[in-house]
């Protein structure tokens, strides 16, 4: 679908149209989101990195998205973003001893999230958060339940989230379709020495659905750092696998290499105008 | 996993607003500086100062910066959302009142 659209052009094009203003939206946590939202006007480009290696087999995974980000109205943003993902692999997958081998595939995506409540204002934050994504091998639809919560110097964030997707492959010449529905749930807790710096902890579970029943499930945890100026902020996260309580295999009884990696590794860096 | 997701839900649900909403025992803090106020002034100056500086950036605990730093940072946000001056008095009299001592 994407071979007929110029994405760059179409994505710069976005860009222009969007009104000028400047006011950052920093991120504490590399995988959970926080309920804050950019205000009317103001404008963020954001640039992750999630590096995730090693399965059962050999597998290297480079995902990258650049992200635009920009207020609508008060309590509501919006993003495009447009993503890439190269992975190496053995080409036999779990049946290990094939030969080495690498694909790239592009998706664009457009999120959206609502806030409801303040993270500071009121009780606790609480925004609604929906995004799809549209690219050569995959559609993907994604809802998020976003909480958080700001005590003095500490930041606690809590989020649910449901997602499906639909992916297609070649084998032996022909395209398979691939339906998974994923059912994940991020919670992070970061401490604050400054008003610039902050460290913590990450937790994450994901869950795969296949034909309705639970196929694949993985806890990771590990920690965070960032850091957040007027200008930039950064976001880094280790976040290895610690259980795998459905789908591992012999190989790793309590682990599930088998379809998630040993770990993801994640930076997320921010610029805004 | 069931009872991990059920307890932060109740941390959220049992929590109270990070902003403070001004007291009685405020309001005596408060009296000893000079100015004479109402815990429902107070609570106005609260009002306003979400709804005049959560429209541009996330908010802040007044907590968070020492009343040196705000002496710095209010004059140069007055200036960037074109605050009244009753406005900005307000704004600055609820967030002395628990800046960082």
């Amino acid at each position: 679908m994407l071979r007929h659209v110029n994405v760059p052009i179409l994505f710069f094009a976005v860009l222009m149209i969007i009104p000028e203003f400047a006011v950052s939206n920093e991120r504490r946590f590399g995988y959970a989101y926080e309920s804050s939202v950019l205000p009317p006007g103001a404008r963020e480009i954001e640039i992750w990195n999630t590096d995730r290696r090693g399965r059962t087999y050999f597998y290297r995974r480079m995902d990258q998205r650049i992200e635009y980000e920009f207020g609508v109205s008060n309590n509501l943003m919006s993003a495009f973003y447009l993503n890439t993902t190269t992975r190496t692999r053995d080409s036999n997958g779990e049946n290990a001893g094939g030969s080495k081998s690498s694909s790239t595939s592009f998706a664009i995506s457009n999120e959206w999230k609502y806030k409801l409540m303040d993270r500071v204002a009121d009780p606790f934050g609480l925004a609604l958060y929906g995004e799809g994504t549209m690219g050569t091998d995959k559609f993907e639809i994604e809802a998020k339940i976003i909480a958080d919560k700001q005590l003095q110097n500490l930041l606690i964030a809590f989020d649910l989230v449901g997602e499906y997707e639909s992916s297609s492959d070649v084998v032996n010449g022909s395209e398979v379709i691939a339906e998974e529905y994923k059912v994940k749930a991020d919670a992070g807790a970061a401490f604050f020495f400054s008003n610039s710096f902050g460290t913590g902890i990450e937790l994450r579970t994901e869950n795969i659905f296949v034909g309705g029943s639970l196929q694949h499930s993985a806890i990771f945890a590990g920690p965070t750092v960032s850091y957040a100026s007027e200008e930039i902020w950064a976001t880094l996260t280790f976040l290895p696998q610690i259980y795998g309580p459905k789908g591992g295999t012999t190989v790793s009884k309590n682990l599930n290499f088998d379809e998630f990696e040993k770990i993801q590794i994640r930076l997320l860096l921010s610029f805004h105008f | 996993m069931k009872r991990s997701a059920i307890s932060v839900i109740l941390f959220f649900l049992g929590c109270s607003s990070s902003l403070p909403i001004p007291t009685a025992s405020d309001l005596l803090e408060h009296s000893n500086n000079g100015d004479v106020v109402t815990v429902e002034e107070l609570k106005e100056d609260r009002s306003l100062y979400i709804a005049k500086c959560s429209g541009c950036h996330g908010l802040y605990l007044p907590s968070q910066y020492s009343g040196k730093e705000w002496q710095t940072i209010l004059p140069m946000m007055n200036e960037k959302s074109r605050l009244s001056e009753t406005e900005a008095i307000r704004i600055k009299r609820y967030i002395f009142l628990y800046s960082m001592h």
